[in-house]
C-alpha cells in the first residue's frame, strides 16, 4: 500500500480534520486499502509555510489549511482576505465548487506558480469574526482608535485600519497574553479558533461581524499526483471534493454549535450594523484588485 | 588559511553585529510606532526575524572558529590523548552538517524565490540564503580547526593553543 | 533497523564521542533521514522553522541587557544595595538569585531569558563572593525554570490553545508549584552557603543601604519600567526586552561613561556569538522533533503506556518520566506539539482530569531546560559561568530533585494543588 502524509495545523473538532477524515475514508474504501491516508494534525509537521516546503521537498504529500498562508507561493490567494468577498454562504458554496470558474482560476494559479503543488478543492474553515475586551462592537465607529491584533499582511492591516483600528501584527498564539495585559484591544478569528483557544476569556464581547468565511484549500504534490494512474487521479479528486463539501458544511455546524455556548461562557455576543462594515470595505476590494492585476478575477467572484 | 580567516572572522563579526543593532533598532521602533506615534507598521517582525535568522547563523559560524560550540566532555581531561582523538573526531563530525547546510541550504534558496514573505513581499530566498552562507564559512573555519587538531594530537607534550583558549 | 533506535542511538554516541551537541542532533538526524531515504533539504528547512518564532528574539535582548549592566556598571551598583540590604543574610546573593527569577518569572514568558539576563549580573557575583561556579551556574537555572511555570508562561497558552485547555486555569495552576519550587530552592540556598561557610558580608546599616540605594535608582527603574510597560499594555514581553537594552545602554555609555562608545560594535559582535549558541542548538533539535511526529513514534508510546498500566496515579507518573526524557532533547514547546494527542487519548482513556494532566507534563517538560545534554537554561548558565557541563550537572543534580518531588506532590494531591484553578475557573473541570 501506498501511504499519503497529510498534515494541518488544526486538532479536533475542526472543519478541516472532518475533510481529512471524509477523504481518508473515501480514498482508502474506493482503492481497496491500495492507498492509504495518515493524518497529522496539531501543526506536527510544521505551519502551513513549512508544511508545503515540505511538500516540495517530497517528504510530505497533502495539506489542507488557509489560503492566506499558501499566498506566499500563490499571491493570488490573497484576494480572500478581502472582507465582505462573499455575500453569503452561497455564494461561497459556488465560488468552492469544483466546476467553478473560481475553483478553475486557482486550479491554473498553482499550477502556474511552479511550487509543485496540486489544488485537489477549496472547503470552507468556518466565519470569522471580530472579538474585543473594550466593550460591545456594533459599527465601524466602535473600532475607532482600538489597537488591534492582525496578521502580518498588508491587505489585513488595510481593511481594518479602513474602520479606525490601530493595527498591530502579533503572532496567534500572543494574542491571549497580548488581550490580557492590553497590548491589543480586539482581534478577528474564526468562531472555532477563538472558542478552542479560549480566548473568549480574554476577550469577552465577540460581533458577529461575519466579515469573511475562511477559504481553504486541500492540496497534494503535483509529482506525486501525476505519479498515481489515471483511475487513481480520479478517485483522488472525487473525494477531495467530497471532503471540501462536507468541511464546508462542517464548518457551519460547528459554528452555529460554539456560538450557542458563547452565552454560557459569559460572552456577550452582539449583532452589527452589517451593511456599514460592508460599505467601507467594498473601496478596498477595487483598490486591491486593481493594484495585483485581479480585477477580472474580483468580477468573476461577484457574478457568482 | 589562518590569515585569510582572521579576516573572515572580523567580517562576519562586524557584519552579524550590525545585523544585531538593526533588528534592536526595529524592535524599538516597534513599540515607539505603536504606542507614541499611533501608526501602524507591520513589516517590523519581518525585519527583525530576517536579521535574528541570519545573526544566528553568522554566529554560530564565528562560534565553531572560536570552539564555544556545547561539547560533553565525557573523559576526564588528564587522558590527553583521548581527548585530543576526540576533538579531533568531533570537529570531523561537524563536516557532513555544513555540507549540508551548503547544499541543501542551497536548494532551500532556489526554492525561496517561489515563497515571498508576508508582510514585505520579498523572496524568502535572502532569508534562506543564511544557511549556505553560514555553511561556507563553517568550512573555512573547520578546516583550520581541523588541522590544529591533527597538530595537536602529533604533538604528544605541548597543550594546543585551542585547548589553552578553554575555559 | 528501527529508525527510532538509528536516530537516538546515533545521537547518544555522537554526544559521548564529544561531538558538539547541535551537530551531533544534526548528524543524527542526517543519518536518520538516509536510512528513510528522505531528500537532505527537510534538514535546512526545518532547521529555518524552528528558529522562525518571534518569542526567541527576546533571549539575544536579554543576553546582551547582562553584558551591558556588567561591563556599564549597573551590575555593581545594584549588586552594592542588594548587599547592603540582604548581605547581612547568609547566603544573601542565591537569595537574591531565586527572588529576581521568582519577580522575573511573573513578567515574562520564557526561562532562557530569564537565565541570560540574571545570570549575566549573579553568576559572576557570586563566583566572587566565594560560592562554587557550578553551584551559581545550577542555582541560576533552575531557578529561572520558574519563568515557564509562574504565568505568564507561554507554554501554557501553547497548551491551552492546541489542546483545548482553559488557559486561566492553567495559569492559576502553576502558581503554588511555582511558589514552592522558589521556597524550596531558597532552602536549599541557605543550606549550600552554610556548607560552604559563606559568611554573611557587614552588618547592616541604615544609612549604607540609603547611599547604595541613590546609586542603584536608575538602573533599579529598569524592571518598573519593564513591569509597568507590560501591565499598561505599551510592549510585549519582546518589546520590553529592546527597551531595557535601550536604557542599558543609554545608562552604560552616556550617563556612567563606563564603556566607550567605540566598543560598543565588539561588544555587539560578541553578544551575537553568545546567543547563536543555544538559537543555533533550537535550531537543529528542530530537525529532531520533526523527524519524531513524522516516523508516528508518539502513537507507540501511548499504546506501550496503556499496556504497563491502567491506574491514573501510574500513567502519570510514566507521563512524567516520558516528558523528562524527551525535554532533555527537545524544547518544551515541541514536545508539547507532539506529544499533546497521546496525551489527551490517555486523559480519556483512564478519565484524567486534562487541567491536571497539563500541568504535569507542563512542569515536566519545563524542568528538561535544565536537564543535559540540551536543557537550554543549563548551556546558557554554564556559557556566562564557564563552568562545563559534567560539573554543572552533578550541582544541579539536588535542584532537579526539588523540582521532582513537587511534581509528584502535584500527582499525588490533586484536590492541594487544583483548589486555586477550581475555585476561580470552575468551568474548565
Ligand atoms: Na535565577
Ligand atoms: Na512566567
Amino acid at each position: 500500500a501506498e501511504t499519503l502524509r497529510l498534515g494541518t495545523v488544526v486538532t479536533a473538532p475542526h472543519p478541516w480534520i472532518d475533510a481529512a477524515e471524509a477523504f481518508k475514508a473515501e480514498v482508502e474504501e474506493a482503492t481497496d486499502n491500495r492507498i492509504t491516508v495518515q493524518i497529522f494534525p496539531g501543526g506536527q509537521l510544521g505551519n502551513d509555510q513549512t508544511m508545503v516546503d515540505e511538500i516540495r521537498i517530497g517528504t510530505t504529500d497533502m495539506i489542507i489549511g488557509g489560503v492566506m498562508n499558501v499566498s506566499p507561493y500563490v499571491p493570488q490567494f490573497e484576494i480572500f482576505s478581502l472582507n465582505y468577498l462573499f455575500e453569503d454562504m452561497d455564494e461561497f458554496r459556488a465560488a468552492t465548487a469544483p466546476d467553478s470558474p473560481v475553483f478553475e482560476y486557482f486550479d491554473n494559479a498553482v499550477t502556474d506558480a511552479g511550487v509543485g503543488l496540486k489544488l485537489l478543492s477549496l472547503t470552507g474553515g468556518g466565519t470569522r469574526n471580530l472579538s474585543s475586551n473594550q466593550g460591545p462592537v456594533t459599527e465601524p465607529s466602535d473600532l475607532e482608535g482600538v489597537k488591534m491584533r492582525v496578521t502580518g499582511s498588508r491587505l489585513d492591516a488595510d481593511m481594518w485600519q479602513a474602520y479606525g483600528a490601530l493595527t498591530t501584527s502579533l503572532p496567534w498564539t500572543e494574542i491571549y497574553t497580548g488581550m490580557q495585559t492590553g497590548v491589543v484591544g480586539a482581534f478577528e478569528s474564526t468562531i472555532s479558533g477563538y472558542f478552542s483557544s479560549r480566548l473568549y476569556e480574554v476577550a469577552p464581547y465577540h460581533a458577529k461581524t461575519e466579515h469573511q468565511i475562511m477559504m481553504s484549500h486541500i492540496s497534494m504534490s503535483e509529482n506525486r499526483f501525476n505519479r498515481f494512474s489515471g483511475e487513481d487521479q480520479a478517485i483522488i479528486l472525487a473525494a477531495a471534493q467530497h471532503a471540501g463539501e462536507h468541511g464546508t458544511e462542517k464548518g457551519e455546524e460547528y459554528d452555529a454549535e460554539f456560538i450557542q455556548q458563547f452565552e454560557e461562557l459569559g460572552v456577550t455576543v452582539s449583532e452589527v450594523d452589517k451593511q456599514a462594515f460592508i460599505d467601507r470595505a467594498l473601496p478596498l476590494h477595487d483598490a486591491f484588485a486593481e493594484e495585483h492585476g485581479l480585477t477580472e478575477l474580483l468580477q468573476t467572484i461577484r457574478d457568482l | 588559511m589562518r590569515l585569510i580567516n582572521d579576516v573572515l572572522e572580523r567580517l562576519l563579526a562586524v557584519i552579524a553585529g550590525s545585523l544585531f543593532a538593526i533588528f534592536i533598532l526595529t524592535v524599538l521602533y516597534q513599540v515607539v510606532a505603536r504606542s507614541f506615534l499611533k501608526i501602524s507598521v507591520s513589516w517590523t517582525d519581518e525585519i527583525a526575524m530576517a536579521c535574528f535568522i541570519w545573526a544566528v547563523f553568522l554566529g554560530a559560524a564565528v562560534a565553531l572558529r572560536r570552539r564555544r560550540h556545547y561539547v560533553v566532555d565525557v573523559f576526564p581531561a588528564h587522558f590527553r590523548l583521548t581527548q585530543r582523538s576526540l576533538r579531533l573526531f568531533g570537529s570531523l563530525a561537524c563536516l557532513p552538517v555544513i555540507y549540508v547546510l551548503i547544499v541543501n541550504g542551497n536548494v532551500l534558496v532556489d526554492m525561496g524565490w517561489n515563497r515571498r514573505s508576508v508582510a514585505l513581499g520579498t523572496p524568502m530566498a535572502y532569508v534562506f540564503a543564511a544557511m549556505p552562507v553560514a555553511g561556507i564559512a563553517m568550512l573555512a573555519f573547520s578546516i583550520e580547526v581541523i588541522v590544529d587538531d591533527i597538530k595537536a594530537l602529533r604533538d604528544k607534550r605541548a597543550p594546543s593553543p585551542s585547548e589553552a583558549l578553554d575555559p | 533497523m528501527n529508525p527510532l533506535i538509528t536516530l537516538i542511538g546515533s545521537f547518544l554516541l555522537l554526544i559521548a564521542l564529544s561531538v558538539p551537541i547541535a551537530f551531533a542532533i544534526g548528524l543524527a538526524s542526517i543519518v536518520t533521514i538516509l536510512q528513510l531515504g528522505l531528500p537532505l533539504t527537510s534538514v535546512v528547512n526545518q532547521m529555518f522553522a524552528s528558529i522562525n518564532s518571534f518569542p526567541l528574539l527576546a533571549v539575544p535582548f536579554f543576553l546582551l541587557l547582562g553584558r551591558l549592566m556588567n561591563d556599564g556598571g549597573i551590575t555593581d551598583r545594584l549588586l552594592r544595595f542588594a548587599d547592603s540590604t540582604v548581605g547581612h543574610i547568609r547566603g544573601g546573593l542565591g537569595h537574591i538569585n531565586v527572588m529576581v527569577s521568582m519577580m522575573f518569572a511573573s513578567l515574562s514568558g520564557s526561562a532562557a531569558a530569564d537565565t541570560a539576563s540574571v545570570g549575566a549580573v549573579l553568576i559572576p557575583a557570586m563566583k566572587k563572593s566565594g560560592y562554587p561556579a557550578p553551584f551559581a551556574v545550577a542555582l541560576t537555572a533552575a531557578s529561572s525554570v520558574l519563568g515557564g511555570i509562574i504565568p505568564p508562561s507561554i507554554l501554557m497558552v501553547i497548551y491551552g490553545a492546541f489542546g483545548n485547555v482553559s488557559v486561566g486555569a492553567l495559569f492559576m495552576g502553576g502558581v503554588l508549584p511555582g511558589i514552592l519550587v522558589g521556597v524550596m530552592q531558597m532552602g536549599y540556598v541557605y543550606h549550600v552557603a552554610k556548607r560552604h561557610g559563606i559568611k554573611a558580608t557587614g552588618t547592616f546599616s541604615f544609612g549604607q543601604m540609603g547611599r547604595t540605594a541613590l546609586i542603584a535608582t536608575p538602573p533599579m527603574l529598569l524592571p518598573i519600567i519593564i513591569l509597568g510597560g507590560i501591565t499598561l499594555g505599551v510592549f510585549t514581553a519582546t518589546e520590553a526586552a529592546s527597551v531595557a537594552v535601550l536604557i542599558g545602554a543609554v545608562l552604560a555609555f552616556i550617563v556612567y561613561r563606563a564603556i566607550p562608545l567605540t566598543k560598543l560594535p565588539s561588544i555587539l559582535g560578541d553578544s551575537v556569538v553568545a546567543f547563536s549558541l543555544p538559537m543555533f542548538a533550537v535550531a537543529s533539535a528542530g530537525i529532531m522533533g520533526w523527524l519524531i511526529s513524522y516516523l508516528g513514534i508518539a502513537q507507540e508510546v501511548a499504546n506501550f503506556i496503556l499496556s504497563v498500566t491502567q491506574s491514573r496515579i501510574g500513567i502519570m507518573l510514566l507521563v512524567m518520566s516520558f516528558m523528562l526524557v524527551i525535554g532533555t532533547v527537545l524544547s518544551p514547546v515541541t514536545a508539547v506539539i507532539i506529544f499533546l494527542p497521546i496525551i489527551q487519548g490517555l486523559c480519556l482513556a483512564a478519565d484524567i482530569n486534562q487541567v491536571h494532566m497539563a500541568l504535569v507534563v507542563i512542569l515536566s517538560l519545563t524542568l528538561g531546560l535544565i536537564t543535559p545534554p540540551y536543557g537550554i537554561c543549563l548551556l546558557i548558565a554554564t556559557q556566562i559561568g564557564e563552568v562545563s557541563m559534567p560539573r554543572a550537572f552533578l550541582a544541579v543534580l539536588p535542584l532537579i530533585g526539588l523540582i521532582l518531588l513537587v511534581i509528584i506532590a502535584l500527582i499525588l494531591l490533586p484536590s492541594v494543588f487544583l483548589f486555586l484553578p477550581q475555585m476561580m475557573f470552575p468551568k474548565a473541570f
